[in-house]
């Protein structure tokens, strides 16, 4: 066992302690699955122990957030390189014809697990941990202007898709023809 | 650009509380596996040594390549003064040195004979040996002396190691300084320059033939042609031409220029 890591667990150990249900809440926004999220957490203080960390709690829960949302986004950078290699490794599976289709409200958690994760990142950084987009630029490693363009595009979505009460809806989204 | 520009229809307040509502469906947090984290951070341990062992031999391997290289640059060997040993051997010459053959004014022949002259300027005649100059073209080789009395001498010798050498292959011409003087010269001035304040970088030195000059690539041209019409600049370097010209490559000196 690596011993910086040994030094490490203490604080690691408080943070779990402290914050293990807000990380896993975090997780579970970006992943969408209860067990996902434990791994998620898990494998984010696996890396973070591994590296030289923030000793102040607050700098290491944010630490940790990052390195999640980070996982996050790489694995989906990796599925997506795999989905352009599958075809060429195995027989393509028939893909139904969807468009025709009424699109059907449907809940919050659907509507987050069609988002591409980039935009889902983007969604849960500014309306779950109302970070700015500066620091959402920041944190994801790409510009304000793609930030903005990711939730944008996320929030037609949201709004085409997303089941909430008619009574509660303050507007209709408009021009949105897609 | 304020959320609600990037579309209309989406209530922020709405999508804050169900986010918060969404995230009170995780779930309890599940208990930490503390035996696959620790093996975990181990394994990576494990592979960020390996990575920097691996990183290292390889730095090494190319430092151990560029550094003579990088030296040679600065110190002044411009490569086209000498021959470099070893070159254009004629087949079953031992390494050593040139044995006794004959020379006749082809290329192969003219560099076997330049390395006849270096390893003679270097072991008898290094008192007044002051370099050579290879012209392919001409198919000449060009001796510098600093004695140039002394040539009849020199071309005795070099033919007795290489006779018979065709006429007119070797040309003799006085050089101000030998190879030795002129390298420690080179160094002092190099030295010297480091120390100062100079209003250009200095990127390449070397030296030209028969040490007839010490060229600088510098970025600077006009500001190191001003720097070295100065007399009192060259305090110390009397005797040695300093000629400027133009290069890009990186810097060997890097001057104060405030």
């Amino acid at each position: 066992m690596d011993r910086q890591a040994d030094r490490r667990w203490p604080a690691i150990d408080a943070l779990v302690t402290a914050r293990s249900k807000a990380l896993k809440r975090y997780a579970y926004l970006l992943c969408g699955s209860s067990h996902g999220a434990d791994d998620l957490v898990q494998e984010a203080l696996t890396r973070v122990l591994s590296r030289r960390m923030p000793t102040d709690p607050q700098e290491l829960e944010k630490y940790v957030r990052r390195v999640i949302v980070n996982i996050v986004v790489d694995e989906a950078r990796r599925t997506v390189r795999w989905g352009r290699l599958l075809p060429w490794v195995s027989a393509r599976d028939e893909v139904m014809d969807r468009s025709g289709e009424i699109v059907e409200r449907v809940a919050l958690a659907e509507v987050l697990a069609a988002l591409a994760p980039r935009q889902r990142a983007c969604v849960v950084l500014r309306y779950y941990e109302d970070l700015p987009v500066d620091e959402i630029a920041a944190l994801l490693g790409c510009g304000e202007g793609t930030v903005k363009s990711q939730l944008h595009d996320a929030r037609r979505v949201l709004a085409r898709r997303w089941d909430v009460p008619a009574g509660e809806r303050t507007g209709i989204a408009k021009g949105d023809a897609r | 650009m304020t959320d609600s520009a990037y579309d209309a229809g989406l209530d922020d307040r709405k999508l804050r509380s169900a986010l918060e509502e969404l995230a009170e469906q995780s779930g309890p947090p599940g208990s930490l596996d503390r035996q696959k984290m620790q093996d975990d951070v181990a394994r990576r341990a494990r592979r960020r040594r390996f990575a920097a062992t691996t990183s290292g031999v390889l730095l090494a391997v190319v430092a151990a390549v560029a550094v003579p290289v990088f030296l040679m640059d600065r110190v002044g060997g411009s490569g086209h003064q000498t021959a470099a040993p070893g070159t254009a051997r004629p087949p079953g010459t031992p390494s050593g040195g040139p044995s006794k053959v004959a020379v006749g004014p082809d290329p192969e022949g003219l560099h076997y004979l330049s390395e006849a002259v270096l390893h003679l300027g270097q072991d008898e005649y290094g008192d007044i040996y002051g370099g050579m100059k290879v012209d392919d073209c001409k198919c000449s080789l060009t001796v510098y002396l600093t004695d140039i009395g002394r040539q009849g001498e020199f071309l005795a010798a070099l033919q007795q190691r290489t006779s018979p050498i065709a006429p007119g292959l070797v040309t003799f011409t006085r050089s101000m300084f030998t190879t030795s003087r002129c390298r420690q010269l080179t160094g002092d001035v190099m030295d010297a320059l480091a120390a100062r304040s100079l209003p250009f970088v200095i990127s390449r030195a070397w030296t030209g033939s028969g040490c007839s000059a010490l060229n600088l690539g510098v970025d600077d041209v006009a500001a190191a042609q001003v720097y070295f019409a100065d007399p009192a600049n060259l305090a110390g370097f009397e005797g040695l031409v300093i000629a400027v010209e133009f290069s890009s490559s990186p810097p060997v000196l890097v001057p104060n220029r405030s």
